[in-house]
């Protein structure tokens, strides 16, 4: 337990955490038991020690029994009590028919007119759930909505995606939006105008060709994002945001500053308090498979690259669309080879080692179980839940890398086809930066 | 417990005393661990027991009913907060999400009530610095970064402070358990 998760506990009871920090120590919580436990027993501790000072039990009693004893029946006789005795007073027929037909009246018109009043302020129906993974919810005014595959969003809902979760939307125009887990968003429409506040998560997009004047706005802690149709992803937390725009061109501005900048295709750029704004060309894959997901024969793809003389190698393993559910994958038997030989990758010291959930493991499974894969276990590999980037620096002698990348067994225990684990096997020889930029960004 | 239930249920009001006896330390214990307002942990026990007395019907008596009872002032709890927060404001719904996470992995206890009784010898057996600072957090609620203010250190500092008074205090109860 670090110094800075027990200053979090405290902060916590004292009711001082932000929505942010909230969602970072609910995070956290998810990810370590052992804070579970330590916030259960300083609320223990706080709770025994008020007890134990507040021993005012007899009171708590006496309130409980009083309330149980008083039913609603007495309590309607006490009141009925007090009433004094109505005088009885004889009017006039043509009275007694008038307040007859106010009686009906009134009611009738409350019918024809309620259907038009409750017109002039519906809720505003932006689009619907087209995908869903368990237990995410919308909070829509003070209710909490668990939500399902076509249940329509409205203006002004908040969602948040349950860790291991994801969610998909379509607006009514057809652009489409998808949540990774543990994103927080919420949506509004302002006259036409759609506008996402991104408070944590990432978010894919693709964006219908907006009216004139409409441009959608996506908001995040450090920036904002003015888009007219296209497509990209864009990730943010507390510490920085990052806009990666795969088609079109999408203007971004970072909060609190006049800096702004057209990020088009094939670029991105990053925004955080303490950097400028930077925009940067993506970085091209040496080589990229194809999407390999549990179902893929034999769960595996065999890949050879040519090095060209590279210094540096970086593997990455990419979620394949589907937002990192059970991404469980892994290079087995990586070996560089060349004039020099043939030597494993599983030998040379990692100089990046970065996983989008637990860690990196070398000649293990993911959280250390078998490296198994169709019932088979391989003794020499790299496993990573992805998003995942491993770095070497390669010794003079070697100019081939080969390995097979491949979905793990742990990945879909139940073999369950709803679980759509899906991945792209990455090579590179140079920093991808975004990519690192990205996973930095989930792993705070 | 169940023979006092079903009493209950059969009509006899006033054996409902003898539960809320029992239960009511522990209750405000759990709800005093998770306000900060300890006005409001009166008013939410009182709410909670009437809630249970008006549920006990539908208590079946195959589950273990103590933790039938505290699912029951969780979803109070729960509720409390989502009435206290502003529209705008989320927090109430990760407070929850925190509290249901923390019932999912933690156990509810069942020796509260026994540690009750021991509290205040382990209390009394804590050095005198940090005797002073359980008084100013528990006894008034002084918040971490007052405390931090006051005792010219940092919030690191009272933070690491508490995580080992709180370990001292838990050692001592289970050696009061184990010597009861």
């Amino acid at each position: 337990m670090n110094n800075q998760q027990k200053l979090t506990i405290e902060k916590y009871l004292d009711g001082e955490l932000s929505e942010q920090e909230l969602i970072s120590f609910l995070e956290e919580l998810r990810e370590t038991p052992e804070l579970v436990h330590e916030l259960n027993l300083a609320m223990e501790i706080k709770g025994l020690i008020f007890t134990s000072q507040h021993p005012n039990f007899d009171t708590l009693e006496e309130e409980v029994l009083n309330h149980l004893d008083t039913d609603t029946s007495s309590m309607e006789d006490q009141i009925m009590a007090q009433i004094p005795e109505s005088k009885t007073l004889k009017f006039p027929k043509w009275f007694k028919l008038a307040i007859a037909a106010q009686i009906i009246l009134i009611p009738l018109l409350f019918f024809i007119l309620s259907p038009i009043q409750s017109a002039t302020t519906p809720a505003v129906l932006i689009g619907h759930v087209e995908k869903v993974g368990f237990d995410s919810f919308v909070l829509r005014g003070k209710e909490k909505v668990n939500i399902r595959k076509g249940d329509p969003l409205f203006s002004k809902d908040q969602i948040y995606v349950q860790n291991e979760s994801s969610l998909g939307m379509k607006y009514l125009d057809g652009s489409t939006l998808k949540f990774s887990s543990q994103s927080f968003v919420r949506l509004t429409d302002i006259k036409g105008q759609k506008r996402v506040e991104l408070f944590s998560g990432v978010l894919d997009a693709d964006i219908a060709k907006q009216a004139p004047g409409k441009d959608m706005i996506i908001t995040t802690e450090h920036s904002e994002c003015e888009v007219i149709g296209t497509q990209f992803t864009l990730s943010s937390s507390n510490v920085s945001s990052l806009l990666d725009v795969s088609e079109g061109a999408v203007r971004y501005n970072k909060v609190k500053s006049d800096n702004s900048v057209m990020v088009e295709a094939d670029h991105y750029a990053s925004a955080s308090p303490d950097e400028s704004l930077e925009l940067s060309k993506s970085t091209k894959p040496l080589y990229q498979s194809p999407i390999v997901t549990y179902f893929t024969p034999e769960k595996k793809v065999s890949i050879e690259v040519e090095l060209h003389g590279a210094r540096s190698l970086y593997l990455v393993v990419s979620n394949g669309g589907n937002h990192k559910l059970h991404d469980h994958s892994a290079w087995i038997d990586p070996k560089i080879i060349g004039p020099a030989g043939e030597i494993s990758l599983t030998e040379l010291p990692m100089k990046v080692a970065k996983a989008g959930y637990a860690e990196v493991e070398v000649n293990s499974g993911i959280y250390g179980g078998p490296l198994r894969v169709n019932g088979m276990d391989h003794p020499i590999g790299i496993a990573a839940h992805a998003t995942s980037v491993v770095a070497w620096d390669i010794p003079p002698g070697y100019n081939t890398f080969t390995a097979d990348g491949v979905i793990l067994d742990s990945a879909n225990q139940r073999n369950n086809p709803s679980h759509h684990e899906s991945v792209q096997f990455e090579v590179y020889t140079s920093i991808p930066e975004k990519k690192l930029k990205r996973l930095l960004i989930r792993k705070r | 417990m169940n023979e006092l239930i079903n009493e209950i249920r059969q009509g006899h009001t006033d054996k409902y005393r003898l539960l809320v006896r029992q239960l009511a330390p522990s209750l405000r214990s759990y709800l005093a661990g998770r306000l900060s307002d300890f006005h409001l942990v009166e008013d939410l026990s009182q709410e909670i027991f009437i809630a249970v007395f008006q549920s006990l019907d539908k208590f079946d008596s195959k589950y273990d009913f103590r933790s039938w009872f505290f699912t029951i002032a969780r979803n109070k709890l729960n509720s409390h907060l989502r009435k206290t927060y502003s529209k705008k404001n989320l927090k109430f719904a990760f407070e929850e999400e925190i509290q249901n996470l923390v019932a999912e992995v933690c156990d509810e206890d069942p020796d509260r009530e026994r540690k009750l009784e021991h509290i205040q010898t382990c209390i009394a057996k804590l050095p005198e610095e940090a005797l002073d600072i359980i008084k100013s957090r528990y006894y008034t609620n002084e918040t971490v970064i007052s405390l931090a203010e006051r005792l010219n250190s940092t919030e690191n500092a009272i933070s690491s402070k508490l995580f080992r008074i709180r370990k001292n205090i838990k050692d001592c109860l289970s050696t009061e358990l184990r010597h009861e």
